[in-house]
């Protein structure tokens, strides 16, 4: 069972994998920057990935995310979208049958929100997480 | 087979009965030119293609999922557009890269440059051929 300070630790630990000089410092600050600025977000949304590839210790995931608030109505802010890809099979882990698209879009605003987007993906992966975690 | 020109002529169809005033004939080069001079967002362009493509696959809309995202430097639009095609029935990604080594990242969009109508007609044309659908190759003008 995955808890939510293991996934928080993976969060930094992601993104430590990835700093670089004149970025923001730790996750929390690239959060800052996201939700205060628009800035960020593929930061924000590298860790994520990274994280449920260091949490599943599956080598084999692709991923593309895309800063969705510029597609939202009205341009809502923080949302970003995710596409996961099992790249062994090809398949789409992400896929919405109902509305045919590859993608979901979360809002990601705070730790807690990045910790529950973790907790999401690593559901589906069929990877058991505390249940307060799931969306 | 689907030739270039059937493409061609589908793309401008569809940008013309959905964007054209009736009066005079409405491009899909001409909604990329529009696209790249003002900088914004290309629905018409992304919409067309995809329409296209549906089409000529005789695909129905809820065969497949896309995903697009035109692509931006820290100014403009670049030219080029992100696509991620899911076949939806099965799931599978259709344009998921694979690359050599097993550690390396896969890819699941492909990057298109559409600056010109040719390279909306290779756009169509590449999804086409990732629904197994038979397209012409394109042959350079000064092959021999």
């Amino acid at each position: 069972m995955i808890t939510r300070e293991r996934i928080a630790k993976a969060l930094e630990d992601a993104f430590n994998n990835f700093y670089h000089a004149g970025e923001p410092a730790t996750f929390e600050d690239a959060l800052c920057h996201w939700t205060e600025f628009g800035c960020c977000g593929h930061l924000v949304a590298a860790a994520i990935t990274k994280a449920v590839d260091i949490l599943s210790g599956r080598i084999d995931l692709a991923w593309y995310h895309d800063d969705w608030s510029f597609n939202a109505p009205d341009e809502e802010p923080n949302l970003i979208a995710f596409i996961l890809v099992d790249a062994r099979t090809r398949e789409c882990l992400t896929l919405d049958a109902v509305r045919q698209t590859p993608h979901v879009v979360l809002r990601i605003e705070t730790m807690d929100d990045a910790i529950a987007a973790v907790g999401y993906f690593l559901s589906l992966l069929s990877i058991a997480v505390e249940e307060e975690l799931l969306l | 087979m689907i030739t270039r020109e059937r493409i061609k002529r589908t793309l401008n169809e569809i940008y013309n009965a959905e964007y054209g005033d009736g009066e005079n004939e409405a491009t899909i080069g001409d909604g990329i030119t529009f696209w790249l001079q003002n900088c914004e967002y290309p629905f018409d362009v992304i919409e067309t293609i995809v329409e296209a493509v549906y089409e000529l696959s005789g695909k129905p809309r809820n065969a497949l999922g896309w995903h697009i995202e035109p692509l931006r430097d820290e100014w403009s639009y670049t030219g080029e557009i992100a696509f991620v095609l899911v076949d939806a029935e099965s799931g599978r990604c259709l344009t998921l890269q694979r690359f050599d080594r097993p550690e390396t990242e896969a890819c699941i969009a492909v990057a298109l440059p559409i600056t010109t109508e040719e390279e909306a007609i290779d756009a169509v044309a590449h999804f086409l051929r990732l629904l197994g659908v038979p397209v012409e190759e394109c042959v350079p003008e000064n092959a021999s």
